[in-house]
Protein backbone atom coordinates (compact mmCIF):
# COMPACT_ATOMS: atom_id res chain seq x y z
CA UNK A 1 0.00 0.00 0.00
CA UNK A 2 1.64 3.17 -1.20
CA UNK A 3 1.02 6.84 -0.91
CA UNK A 4 1.69 9.09 -3.91
CA UNK A 5 4.34 11.70 -3.39
CA UNK A 6 4.87 14.49 -5.91
CA UNK A 7 8.58 15.14 -6.41
CA UNK A 8 8.96 18.57 -7.99
CA UNK A 9 12.11 20.07 -9.47
CA UNK A 10 12.66 23.63 -8.26
CA UNK A 11 15.56 25.89 -9.07
CA UNK A 12 17.09 27.69 -6.11
CA UNK A 13 15.64 31.04 -6.99
CA UNK A 14 14.18 33.58 -4.61
CA UNK A 15 10.44 33.10 -4.16
CA UNK A 16 10.17 29.93 -6.21
CA UNK A 17 8.79 27.72 -3.42
CA UNK A 18 6.35 30.47 -2.51
CA UNK A 19 5.11 30.42 -6.12
CA UNK A 20 4.73 26.65 -5.99
CA UNK A 21 2.78 26.55 -2.74
CA UNK A 22 0.64 29.51 -3.79
CA UNK A 23 -0.25 27.71 -7.01
CA UNK A 24 -1.41 24.64 -5.08
CA UNK A 25 -3.31 26.77 -2.57
CA UNK A 26 -5.08 28.72 -5.31
CA UNK A 27 -6.28 25.42 -6.73
CA UNK A 28 -7.61 24.23 -3.41
CA UNK A 29 -4.98 21.55 -2.89
CA UNK A 30 -4.12 20.77 0.69
CA UNK A 31 -0.61 19.61 1.46
CA UNK A 32 -0.52 16.92 4.14
CA UNK A 33 3.22 17.34 4.42
CA UNK A 34 6.19 18.72 2.55
CA UNK A 35 9.92 18.14 2.64
CA UNK A 36 12.69 19.68 0.61
CA UNK A 37 15.99 18.18 -0.45
CA UNK A 38 18.26 20.85 -1.77
CA UNK A 39 21.64 21.47 -3.30
CA UNK A 40 23.28 24.81 -4.00
CA UNK A 41 21.44 25.16 -7.30
CA UNK A 42 18.21 23.22 -7.17
CA UNK A 43 15.93 21.32 -4.89
CA UNK A 44 13.41 18.52 -5.00
CA UNK A 45 10.25 19.49 -3.21
CA UNK A 46 8.39 16.41 -1.99
CA UNK A 47 4.74 16.87 -1.30
CA UNK A 48 1.98 14.59 -0.11
CA UNK A 49 -1.18 16.28 -1.33
CA UNK A 50 -4.76 15.37 -0.46
CA UNK A 51 -5.54 15.01 -4.17
CA UNK A 52 -2.36 13.98 -6.01
CA UNK A 53 -4.08 13.63 -9.41
CA UNK A 54 -5.47 17.11 -9.32
CA UNK A 55 -2.16 18.46 -8.02
CA UNK A 56 -0.41 16.77 -10.96
CA UNK A 57 -2.81 18.39 -13.42
CA UNK A 58 -2.24 21.80 -11.93
CA UNK A 59 1.54 21.39 -11.98
CA UNK A 60 1.56 20.18 -15.58
CA UNK A 61 -0.59 23.07 -16.74
CA UNK A 62 1.74 25.53 -15.05
CA UNK A 63 4.86 23.98 -16.60
CA UNK A 64 6.52 22.39 -13.54
CA UNK A 65 8.68 19.33 -13.94
CA UNK A 66 7.73 16.66 -11.42
CA UNK A 67 7.27 12.98 -10.94
CA UNK A 68 4.85 10.82 -8.97
CA UNK A 69 6.82 8.68 -6.56
CA UNK A 70 5.33 5.82 -4.49
CA UNK A 71 6.28 6.13 -0.81
CA UNK A 72 5.29 4.27 2.35
CA UNK A 73 3.44 5.92 5.22
CA UNK A 74 3.68 4.08 8.53
CA UNK A 75 2.17 4.98 11.89
CA UNK A 76 4.72 5.12 14.69
CA UNK A 77 4.22 5.80 18.41
CA UNK A 78 5.21 9.33 19.33
CA UNK A 79 7.71 8.23 21.97
CA UNK A 80 11.54 8.20 22.07
CA UNK A 81 12.72 5.33 19.85
CA UNK A 82 9.51 5.22 17.80
CA UNK A 83 11.32 5.86 14.54
CA UNK A 84 14.46 3.95 15.51
CA UNK A 85 12.41 0.75 15.94
CA UNK A 86 11.04 1.01 12.40
CA UNK A 87 14.49 1.62 10.97
CA UNK A 88 15.93 -1.29 12.92
CA UNK A 89 13.29 -3.57 11.44
CA UNK A 90 14.23 -2.44 7.93
CA UNK A 91 17.97 -2.63 8.57
CA UNK A 92 17.63 -6.23 9.77
CA UNK A 93 16.24 -7.08 6.34
CA UNK A 94 19.04 -5.07 4.70
CA UNK A 95 16.60 -2.53 3.33
CA UNK A 96 18.14 0.92 2.93
CA UNK A 97 16.01 4.02 3.25
CA UNK A 98 16.47 6.72 0.61
CA UNK A 99 14.83 9.50 2.62
CA UNK A 100 12.41 10.05 5.48
CA UNK A 101 10.11 12.78 6.61
CA UNK A 102 7.07 13.00 8.87
CA UNK A 103 3.47 14.09 8.96
CA UNK A 104 2.58 16.05 12.05
CA UNK A 105 -0.19 14.08 13.63
CA UNK A 106 -3.12 15.83 15.16
CA UNK A 107 -3.63 12.96 17.56
CA UNK A 108 -0.98 13.27 20.28
CA UNK A 109 0.13 9.72 20.80
CA UNK A 110 1.21 8.73 17.28
CA UNK A 111 3.13 10.22 14.38
CA UNK A 112 3.33 9.22 10.75
CA UNK A 113 6.67 8.56 9.17
CA UNK A 114 6.92 8.74 5.40
CA UNK A 115 9.86 7.05 3.74
CA UNK A 116 11.10 5.81 0.45
CA UNK A 117 13.08 2.67 -0.31
CA UNK A 118 14.30 1.37 -3.64
CA UNK A 119 11.41 -0.03 -5.70
CA UNK A 120 12.82 -3.56 -5.47
CA UNK A 121 12.67 -3.36 -1.66
CA UNK A 122 9.28 -1.76 -1.25
CA UNK A 123 7.22 -4.94 -0.84
CA UNK A 124 9.73 -6.40 1.62
CA UNK A 125 9.61 -3.18 3.63
CA UNK A 126 5.84 -3.32 3.88
CA UNK A 127 5.93 -7.02 4.79
CA UNK A 128 8.41 -6.60 7.60
CA UNK A 129 6.51 -3.68 9.10
CA UNK A 130 3.23 -5.57 8.88
CA UNK A 131 4.89 -8.52 10.61
CA UNK A 132 6.02 -6.26 13.43
CA UNK A 133 2.46 -4.98 13.81
CA UNK A 134 2.86 -1.51 12.37
CA UNK A 135 0.00 0.18 10.56
CA UNK A 136 0.69 1.22 6.96
CA UNK A 137 -1.53 4.03 5.80
CA UNK A 138 -3.34 4.47 2.50
CA UNK A 139 -3.64 7.80 0.71
CA UNK A 140 -7.09 8.34 2.24
CA UNK A 141 -5.82 7.55 5.71
CA UNK A 142 -2.95 10.02 5.32
CA UNK A 143 -5.44 12.63 4.18
CA UNK A 144 -7.47 11.97 7.31
CA UNK A 145 -4.61 12.48 9.75
CA UNK B 1 13.70 10.34 -57.96
CA UNK B 2 11.26 12.85 -56.67
CA UNK B 3 9.62 15.95 -57.98
CA UNK B 4 11.43 19.10 -58.95
CA UNK B 5 10.34 22.70 -59.19
CA UNK B 6 12.60 23.41 -62.17
CA UNK B 7 13.80 20.04 -63.37
CA UNK B 8 15.75 21.32 -66.37
CA UNK B 9 18.07 23.43 -64.28
CA UNK B 10 18.05 21.36 -61.09
CA UNK B 11 19.08 18.23 -63.01
CA UNK B 12 21.23 19.91 -65.68
CA UNK B 13 24.49 18.28 -66.71
CA UNK B 14 27.75 19.56 -65.22
CA UNK B 15 28.67 21.02 -68.65
CA UNK B 16 25.43 22.96 -68.78
CA UNK B 17 25.88 24.27 -65.26
CA UNK B 18 29.45 25.33 -65.92
CA UNK B 19 28.39 27.04 -69.16
CA UNK B 20 25.70 28.99 -67.30
CA UNK B 21 28.13 29.91 -64.54
CA UNK B 22 30.84 31.03 -66.98
CA UNK B 23 28.50 33.29 -68.85
CA UNK B 24 26.86 34.80 -65.76
CA UNK B 25 30.13 35.26 -63.87
CA UNK B 26 31.88 37.13 -66.69
CA UNK B 27 29.04 39.60 -67.12
CA UNK B 28 28.49 39.96 -63.38
CA UNK B 29 32.13 40.88 -62.75
CA UNK B 30 31.96 43.44 -65.54
CA UNK B 31 28.76 44.92 -64.11
CA UNK B 32 30.09 45.05 -60.58
CA UNK B 33 33.36 46.65 -61.68
CA UNK B 34 31.42 49.37 -63.46
CA UNK B 35 28.73 49.97 -60.86
CA UNK B 36 30.24 49.22 -57.44
CA UNK B 37 33.17 51.56 -56.74
CA UNK B 38 33.91 49.78 -53.45
CA UNK B 39 34.57 46.46 -55.18
CA UNK B 40 36.28 48.15 -58.14
CA UNK B 41 38.81 49.61 -55.71
CA UNK B 42 39.42 46.11 -54.29
CA UNK B 43 39.96 44.66 -57.77
CA UNK B 44 42.26 47.52 -58.72
CA UNK B 45 44.24 47.04 -55.54
CA UNK B 46 44.70 43.37 -56.45
CA UNK B 47 45.48 44.26 -60.06
CA UNK B 48 42.56 42.29 -61.51
CA UNK B 49 40.59 43.66 -64.45
CA UNK B 50 37.17 42.39 -65.58
CA UNK B 51 38.85 41.10 -68.78
CA UNK B 52 40.97 38.75 -66.65
CA UNK B 53 37.85 36.83 -65.70
CA UNK B 54 37.04 34.60 -68.66
CA UNK B 55 35.46 31.63 -66.86
CA UNK B 56 34.90 30.19 -63.40
CA UNK B 57 38.51 28.95 -63.56
CA UNK B 58 39.50 32.57 -62.94
CA UNK B 59 37.26 33.05 -59.91
CA UNK B 60 40.15 32.62 -57.46
CA UNK B 61 41.80 35.75 -58.86
CA UNK B 62 39.06 37.97 -57.46
CA UNK B 63 39.33 39.63 -54.04
CA UNK B 64 37.23 38.44 -51.11
CA UNK B 65 34.50 40.38 -49.39
CA UNK B 66 34.13 39.97 -45.65
CA UNK B 67 31.53 40.98 -43.12
CA UNK B 68 33.80 43.90 -42.20
CA UNK B 69 33.52 45.15 -45.80
CA UNK B 70 29.75 45.15 -45.45
CA UNK B 71 30.09 47.26 -42.35
CA UNK B 72 32.59 49.62 -43.97
CA UNK B 73 30.37 50.03 -47.02
CA UNK B 74 27.20 50.50 -44.94
CA UNK B 75 24.62 51.28 -46.12
CA UNK B 76 24.92 51.88 -49.88
CA UNK B 77 28.55 51.13 -50.71
CA UNK B 78 27.92 47.72 -52.30
CA UNK B 79 24.77 48.60 -54.23
CA UNK B 80 24.82 47.30 -57.78
CA UNK B 81 21.70 49.14 -58.95
CA UNK B 82 20.25 52.58 -58.32
CA UNK B 83 18.01 52.70 -55.26
CA UNK B 84 15.06 53.48 -57.51
CA UNK B 85 15.42 49.95 -58.95
CA UNK B 86 15.42 48.33 -55.51
CA UNK B 87 12.18 47.10 -53.99
CA UNK B 88 13.14 45.72 -50.60
CA UNK B 89 15.66 45.68 -47.76
CA UNK B 90 16.43 42.90 -45.32
CA UNK B 91 18.83 43.00 -42.44
CA UNK B 92 20.75 40.58 -40.25
CA UNK B 93 20.04 40.21 -36.58
CA UNK B 94 23.65 41.12 -35.81
CA UNK B 95 24.12 42.01 -32.17
CA UNK B 96 27.34 43.98 -32.37
CA UNK B 97 28.25 47.06 -34.34
CA UNK B 98 26.38 48.12 -37.42
CA UNK B 99 23.70 45.93 -38.84
CA UNK B 100 24.19 44.55 -42.32
CA UNK B 101 21.52 45.70 -44.74
CA UNK B 102 20.94 43.92 -48.05
CA UNK B 103 19.00 45.28 -51.03
CA UNK B 104 16.82 43.46 -53.54
CA UNK B 105 15.43 44.29 -56.96
CA UNK B 106 12.26 42.53 -58.11
CA UNK B 107 14.49 40.20 -60.13
CA UNK B 108 16.44 39.34 -56.97
CA UNK B 109 13.22 38.58 -55.09
CA UNK B 110 12.04 36.40 -57.97
CA UNK B 111 15.14 34.22 -57.99
CA UNK B 112 15.09 33.99 -54.22
CA UNK B 113 11.45 32.86 -54.27
CA UNK B 114 12.33 30.29 -56.91
CA UNK B 115 15.15 28.94 -54.77
CA UNK B 116 12.75 28.55 -51.84
CA UNK B 117 10.15 26.91 -54.07
CA UNK B 118 12.81 24.37 -55.11
CA UNK B 119 13.46 23.69 -51.41
CA UNK B 120 9.76 23.19 -50.72
CA UNK B 121 9.34 20.78 -53.62
CA UNK B 122 12.45 18.87 -52.54
CA UNK B 123 10.81 18.46 -49.12
CA UNK B 124 7.77 16.95 -50.84
CA UNK B 125 5.52 20.01 -51.07
CA UNK B 126 3.24 20.88 -53.98
CA UNK B 127 0.48 23.39 -54.67
CA UNK B 128 -1.87 21.12 -52.75
CA UNK B 129 0.00 21.67 -49.48
CA UNK B 130 -0.65 24.03 -46.60
CA UNK B 131 2.63 25.67 -45.65
CA UNK B 132 2.88 27.18 -42.18
CA UNK B 133 5.66 29.75 -42.13
CA UNK B 134 6.65 30.20 -38.49
CA UNK B 135 9.88 32.03 -39.18
CA UNK B 136 9.94 35.64 -38.08
CA UNK B 137 8.63 38.13 -40.65
CA UNK B 138 10.13 41.56 -41.05
CA UNK B 139 13.75 42.48 -41.59
CA UNK B 140 14.71 38.84 -40.94
CA UNK B 141 14.82 36.88 -44.22
CA UNK B 142 13.33 33.64 -42.87
CA UNK B 143 9.66 34.54 -43.08
CA UNK B 144 9.89 36.45 -46.35
CA UNK B 145 11.90 33.73 -48.09
CA UNK B 146 9.71 30.74 -47.35
CA UNK B 147 6.57 32.82 -47.73
CA UNK B 148 7.72 33.85 -51.20
CA UNK B 149 8.70 30.30 -52.12
CA UNK B 150 5.38 28.94 -50.99
CA UNK B 151 3.51 31.56 -53.06
CA UNK B 152 5.67 30.80 -56.08
CA UNK B 153 4.79 27.13 -55.73
CA UNK B 154 1.12 27.94 -55.31
CA UNK B 155 0.76 26.30 -51.91
CA UNK B 156 -1.72 27.68 -49.41
CA UNK B 157 0.50 29.81 -47.19
CA UNK B 158 -0.01 30.51 -43.50
CA UNK B 159 2.23 33.51 -42.75
CA UNK B 160 2.27 32.96 -38.97
CA UNK B 161 5.61 34.53 -38.11
CA UNK B 162 7.31 33.18 -34.97
CA UNK B 163 5.95 33.05 -31.43
CA UNK B 164 2.43 32.73 -30.05
CA UNK B 165 2.82 28.98 -29.74
CA UNK B 166 -0.77 28.44 -28.68
CA UNK B 167 -2.05 29.97 -31.92
CA UNK B 168 0.58 28.17 -34.01
CA UNK B 169 -0.65 24.82 -32.74
CA UNK B 170 -4.29 25.72 -33.15
CA UNK B 171 -3.82 26.83 -36.77
CA UNK B 172 -1.65 23.82 -37.47
CA UNK B 173 -4.52 21.57 -36.37
CA UNK B 174 -7.56 23.54 -37.58
CA UNK B 175 -6.15 24.44 -41.01
CA UNK B 176 -4.39 21.11 -41.63
CA UNK B 177 -0.87 22.45 -42.12
CA UNK B 178 1.24 19.87 -43.93
CA UNK B 179 4.58 21.70 -44.11
CA UNK B 180 6.16 23.66 -41.27
CA UNK B 181 8.95 26.20 -41.84
CA UNK B 182 10.80 27.70 -38.85
CA UNK B 183 14.08 27.63 -36.97
CA UNK B 184 15.07 24.21 -35.61
CA UNK B 185 14.98 25.51 -32.05
CA UNK B 186 11.45 26.76 -32.53
CA UNK B 187 10.50 23.44 -34.13
CA UNK B 188 11.88 21.66 -31.04
CA UNK B 189 9.87 23.99 -28.82
CA UNK B 190 6.70 23.44 -30.86
CA UNK B 191 7.31 19.71 -30.67
CA UNK B 192 7.56 19.86 -26.87
CA UNK B 193 4.44 21.97 -26.65
CA UNK B 194 2.45 19.72 -28.99
CA UNK B 195 3.38 16.66 -26.95
CA UNK B 196 2.66 18.37 -23.64
CA UNK B 197 -0.84 19.02 -24.90
CA UNK B 198 -1.14 15.51 -26.26
CA UNK B 199 -2.34 16.69 -29.68
CA UNK B 200 0.30 15.11 -31.90
CA UNK B 201 -2.25 12.74 -33.47
CA UNK B 202 -4.30 15.72 -34.66
CA UNK B 203 -1.41 17.05 -36.80
CA UNK B 204 -1.22 16.55 -40.56
CA UNK B 205 2.40 17.67 -40.88
CA UNK B 206 4.51 15.64 -43.29
CA UNK B 207 7.56 17.83 -43.78
CA UNK B 208 9.44 20.58 -42.01
CA UNK B 209 12.02 22.98 -43.40
CA UNK B 210 14.23 24.20 -40.61
CA UNK B 211 17.15 26.58 -41.01
CA UNK B 212 18.86 29.77 -39.89
CA UNK B 213 20.68 27.88 -37.13
CA UNK B 214 23.06 24.95 -37.08
CA UNK B 215 21.42 21.77 -35.75
CA UNK B 216 22.53 18.22 -35.22
CA UNK B 217 21.30 14.87 -36.54
CA UNK B 218 20.11 14.02 -33.02
CA UNK B 219 18.01 17.15 -32.95
CA UNK B 220 16.59 16.23 -36.36
CA UNK B 221 15.52 12.84 -35.03
CA UNK B 222 13.86 14.28 -31.97
CA UNK B 223 11.91 16.87 -34.01
CA UNK B 224 10.89 14.25 -36.57
CA UNK B 225 9.56 11.99 -33.83
CA UNK B 226 7.95 14.79 -31.86
CA UNK B 227 6.02 16.29 -34.75
CA UNK B 228 5.66 13.19 -36.95
CA UNK B 229 7.28 14.74 -40.01
CA UNK B 230 10.40 14.51 -42.14
CA UNK B 231 12.76 17.37 -41.29
CA UNK B 232 14.81 19.12 -43.97
CA UNK B 233 17.67 21.53 -43.56
CA UNK B 234 17.85 24.76 -45.53
CA UNK B 235 20.72 27.18 -45.75
CA UNK B 236 21.07 30.80 -46.61
CA UNK B 237 22.22 34.15 -45.39
CA UNK B 238 20.89 37.64 -45.78
CA UNK B 239 24.06 38.86 -47.48
CA UNK B 240 23.58 36.34 -50.31
CA UNK B 241 19.73 36.50 -50.36
CA UNK B 242 18.25 34.48 -47.50
CA UNK B 243 17.13 30.89 -46.94
CA UNK B 244 17.21 28.79 -50.09
CA UNK B 245 20.79 29.36 -51.17
CA UNK B 246 21.02 25.62 -50.54
CA UNK B 247 18.43 23.06 -49.49
CA UNK B 248 18.16 19.42 -48.58
CA UNK B 249 16.54 16.81 -50.80
CA UNK B 250 14.87 13.55 -49.73
CA UNK B 251 18.30 12.00 -49.13
CA UNK B 252 18.73 14.30 -46.10
CA UNK B 253 22.49 14.16 -46.29
CA UNK B 254 23.64 17.52 -47.56
CA UNK B 255 22.14 20.59 -49.17
CA UNK B 256 22.11 21.22 -52.92
CA UNK B 257 23.46 24.69 -53.62
CA UNK B 258 21.53 26.56 -56.33
CA UNK B 259 24.53 26.75 -58.62
CA UNK B 260 22.77 28.61 -61.41
CA UNK B 261 22.69 31.61 -59.05
CA UNK B 262 25.51 31.08 -56.59
CA UNK B 263 29.01 29.69 -57.01
CA UNK B 264 30.37 28.05 -53.88
CA UNK B 265 34.01 27.65 -52.95
CA UNK B 266 35.67 26.21 -49.85
CA UNK B 267 38.79 28.03 -48.71
CA UNK B 268 41.35 27.71 -46.00
CA UNK B 269 40.17 30.39 -43.56
CA UNK B 270 43.75 31.28 -42.65
CA UNK B 271 45.40 31.49 -46.07
CA UNK B 272 42.40 32.14 -48.34
CA UNK B 273 43.56 29.32 -50.62
CA UNK B 274 40.82 27.36 -52.44
CA UNK B 275 40.54 23.78 -51.16
CA UNK B 276 39.47 20.71 -53.15
CA UNK B 277 35.97 19.19 -52.83
CA UNK B 278 35.63 17.19 -49.65
CA UNK B 279 37.90 19.39 -47.54
CA UNK B 280 36.42 21.24 -44.60
CA UNK B 281 36.93 24.95 -44.80
CA UNK B 282 35.18 28.28 -44.98
CA UNK B 283 32.29 28.54 -47.40
CA UNK B 284 32.54 31.40 -49.91
CA UNK B 285 29.74 32.51 -52.23
CA UNK B 286 29.66 34.50 -55.44
CA UNK B 287 26.28 35.79 -56.58
CA UNK B 288 26.35 35.54 -60.35
CA UNK B 289 22.99 37.01 -61.26
CA UNK B 290 21.86 39.14 -58.35
CA UNK B 291 21.42 42.79 -59.18
CA UNK B 292 21.02 44.98 -56.11
CA UNK B 293 23.50 43.36 -53.74
CA UNK B 294 25.88 41.42 -55.98
CA UNK B 295 28.46 40.10 -53.53
CA UNK B 296 31.50 38.44 -55.04
CA UNK B 297 33.57 35.89 -53.12
CA UNK B 298 31.77 36.67 -49.88
CA UNK B 299 33.28 34.83 -46.93
CA UNK B 300 30.42 33.39 -44.89
CA UNK B 301 32.49 32.31 -41.83
CA UNK B 302 30.54 29.03 -42.04
CA UNK B 303 32.67 25.91 -41.98
CA UNK B 304 31.64 22.92 -44.09
CA UNK B 305 32.66 20.79 -47.06
CA UNK B 306 31.31 20.36 -50.62
CA UNK B 307 30.49 17.10 -52.35
CA UNK B 308 29.90 16.35 -56.03
CA UNK B 309 29.09 12.70 -55.48
CA UNK B 310 26.01 12.09 -57.69
CA UNK B 311 22.86 12.34 -55.59
CA UNK B 312 20.18 9.63 -55.97
CA UNK B 313 17.52 12.37 -56.02
CA UNK B 314 18.62 13.28 -59.54
CA UNK B 315 19.68 16.84 -58.73
CA UNK B 316 23.11 17.62 -60.06
CA UNK B 317 23.94 20.73 -58.08
CA UNK B 318 26.84 20.46 -55.65
CA UNK B 319 25.96 19.58 -52.06
CA UNK B 320 27.26 21.27 -48.95
CA UNK B 321 27.59 19.15 -45.83
CA UNK B 322 26.16 19.99 -42.44
CA UNK B 323 27.73 23.10 -41.05
CA UNK B 324 30.57 22.16 -38.75
CA UNK B 325 30.07 25.46 -37.03
CA UNK B 326 30.38 29.09 -37.73
CA UNK B 327 33.78 30.51 -37.29
CA UNK B 328 31.89 33.37 -35.62
CA UNK B 329 30.10 30.91 -33.29
CA UNK B 330 33.29 29.14 -32.46
CA UNK B 331 34.30 29.93 -28.92
CA UNK B 332 37.86 29.69 -27.79
CA UNK B 333 37.63 28.66 -24.15
CA UNK B 334 40.84 28.09 -22.23
CA UNK B 335 42.55 27.89 -25.60
CA UNK B 336 40.27 25.13 -26.93
CA UNK B 337 37.89 25.54 -29.91
CA UNK B 338 34.31 24.87 -28.83
CA UNK B 339 31.29 24.76 -31.15
CA UNK B 340 27.81 24.95 -29.64
CA UNK B 341 26.77 22.10 -31.96
CA UNK B 342 29.18 19.75 -30.15
CA UNK B 343 27.47 20.52 -26.86
CA UNK B 344 24.08 19.93 -28.44
CA UNK B 345 25.18 16.51 -29.67
CA UNK B 346 26.26 15.45 -26.17
CA UNK B 347 23.03 16.72 -24.61
CA UNK B 348 20.76 14.90 -27.01
CA UNK B 349 22.77 11.68 -26.64
CA UNK B 350 22.12 11.93 -22.90
CA UNK B 351 18.41 12.35 -23.47
CA UNK B 352 18.10 16.06 -22.78
CA UNK B 353 16.07 18.42 -24.92
CA UNK B 354 18.44 20.58 -26.93
CA UNK B 355 17.58 23.58 -24.81
CA UNK B 356 20.85 24.79 -23.46
CA UNK B 357 22.81 27.95 -22.97
CA UNK B 358 26.54 28.39 -22.81
CA UNK B 359 27.87 31.14 -20.60
CA UNK B 360 31.51 32.08 -20.84
CA UNK B 361 33.19 34.63 -18.62
CA UNK B 362 36.64 35.51 -17.45
CA UNK B 363 37.30 35.56 -13.73
CA UNK B 364 40.82 36.19 -12.38
CA UNK B 365 42.31 35.80 -15.86
CA UNK B 366 40.88 32.37 -16.45
CA UNK B 367 37.83 31.40 -18.49
CA UNK B 368 34.73 30.13 -16.78
CA UNK B 369 32.57 27.80 -18.87
CA UNK B 370 29.02 27.09 -17.74
CA UNK B 371 26.35 25.12 -19.55
CA UNK B 372 22.73 25.51 -18.44
CA UNK B 373 20.46 22.67 -19.50
CA UNK B 374 16.71 22.58 -19.21
CA UNK B 375 15.42 19.55 -17.33
CA UNK B 376 12.79 17.31 -18.92
CA UNK B 377 10.36 14.94 -17.14
CA UNK B 378 12.46 11.92 -18.17
CA UNK B 379 15.49 13.37 -16.50
CA UNK B 380 13.86 13.91 -13.16
CA UNK B 381 14.60 11.89 -10.06
CA UNK B 382 13.00 12.12 -6.63
CA UNK B 383 16.42 12.55 -5.05
CA UNK B 384 18.91 15.36 -5.54
CA UNK B 385 21.58 12.71 -5.84
CA UNK B 386 19.85 11.26 -8.89
CA UNK B 387 19.97 14.60 -10.63
CA UNK B 388 23.49 15.35 -9.50
CA UNK B 389 24.57 12.00 -10.93
CA UNK B 390 23.16 13.03 -14.28
CA UNK B 391 24.96 16.34 -14.06
CA UNK B 392 28.21 14.53 -13.37
CA UNK B 393 27.60 12.24 -16.32
CA UNK B 394 27.07 15.23 -18.60
CA UNK B 395 30.22 16.92 -17.32
CA UNK B 396 32.21 13.79 -18.16
CA UNK B 397 30.70 13.40 -21.63
CA UNK B 398 31.27 17.06 -22.41
CA UNK B 399 34.86 16.76 -21.26
CA UNK B 400 35.33 13.74 -23.52
CA UNK B 401 33.91 15.67 -26.49
CA UNK B 402 35.55 19.04 -25.91
CA UNK B 403 38.66 18.31 -23.92
CA UNK B 404 37.80 20.87 -21.27
CA UNK B 405 35.56 20.82 -18.25
CA UNK B 406 32.27 22.70 -18.15
CA UNK B 407 30.18 23.42 -15.08
CA UNK B 408 26.75 21.98 -15.84
CA UNK B 409 23.61 23.38 -14.27
CA UNK B 410 20.22 21.74 -14.61
CA UNK B 411 17.58 24.47 -14.82
CA UNK B 412 13.80 24.60 -14.98
CA UNK B 413 12.06 24.09 -18.31
CA UNK B 414 11.57 27.10 -20.56
CA UNK B 415 13.89 29.20 -18.42
CA UNK B 416 16.34 29.73 -21.29
CA UNK B 417 15.45 32.83 -23.28
CA UNK B 418 14.30 32.54 -26.86
CA UNK B 419 14.10 35.54 -29.15
CA UNK B 420 12.41 35.62 -32.58
CA UNK B 421 12.18 31.87 -32.22
CA UNK B 422 15.96 31.67 -32.08
CA UNK B 423 17.33 30.41 -28.81
CA UNK B 424 20.10 32.48 -27.30
CA UNK B 425 22.73 29.74 -27.14
CA UNK B 426 25.84 31.60 -26.22
CA UNK B 427 26.49 34.40 -23.79
CA UNK B 428 30.12 35.46 -23.87
CA UNK B 429 30.73 38.00 -21.14
CA UNK B 430 34.46 38.20 -21.66
CA UNK B 431 35.89 41.57 -22.58
CA UNK B 432 39.01 41.44 -24.69
ZN1 LIG C 1 19.73 15.22 -53.76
Amino acid sequence: MFVTQLSIFVENRFGRIAELTRLLADNGIDMRTISIADTKEFGIVRIIADNPDKAAEVLTADGWIFQKTPVIAVVIPDVPGGMADVLDALTEKEIGVEYIYAVIAKKAETACMIFRVKDKHSQAAIDVLNEKGYTILSQEEVNAI
Amino acid sequence: MGNYFQKEIECASREQIVAIQNEKLVSQVKRVYENVPYYRAKMDEKGVKPEDIKSIEDLHKLPFLMKSDLRDAYPYGLLGKPLSECVRIHSTSGTTGRRVVAFYTQHDIDIWDECCARALVAAGASKDDVVQVAYGFGLFTGGAGLNGGSHKLGSLTLPMSSGNTERQIQFMIDLNATVLCCTPSYAAYLSESVNERGVKDQLKLKAGIFGAEAWSEEMRKSIEEGLGLKAFDIYGLTEISGPGVAFECEEQNGMHINEDHFIAEIIDPDTGEVLPDGSVGELVFTCIDKEAFPLIRYRTRDLCSLSRVPCPCGRTHVKMGKLMGRSDDMLIIRGVNVFPSQIETVLIKNGYAANYQIIVDRVNNSDTFDVNVEITPDMLSDTTMGISEREKHLVNDLKAMLGIKAAVHIVEPKSIARSEGKAVRVIDKRKF
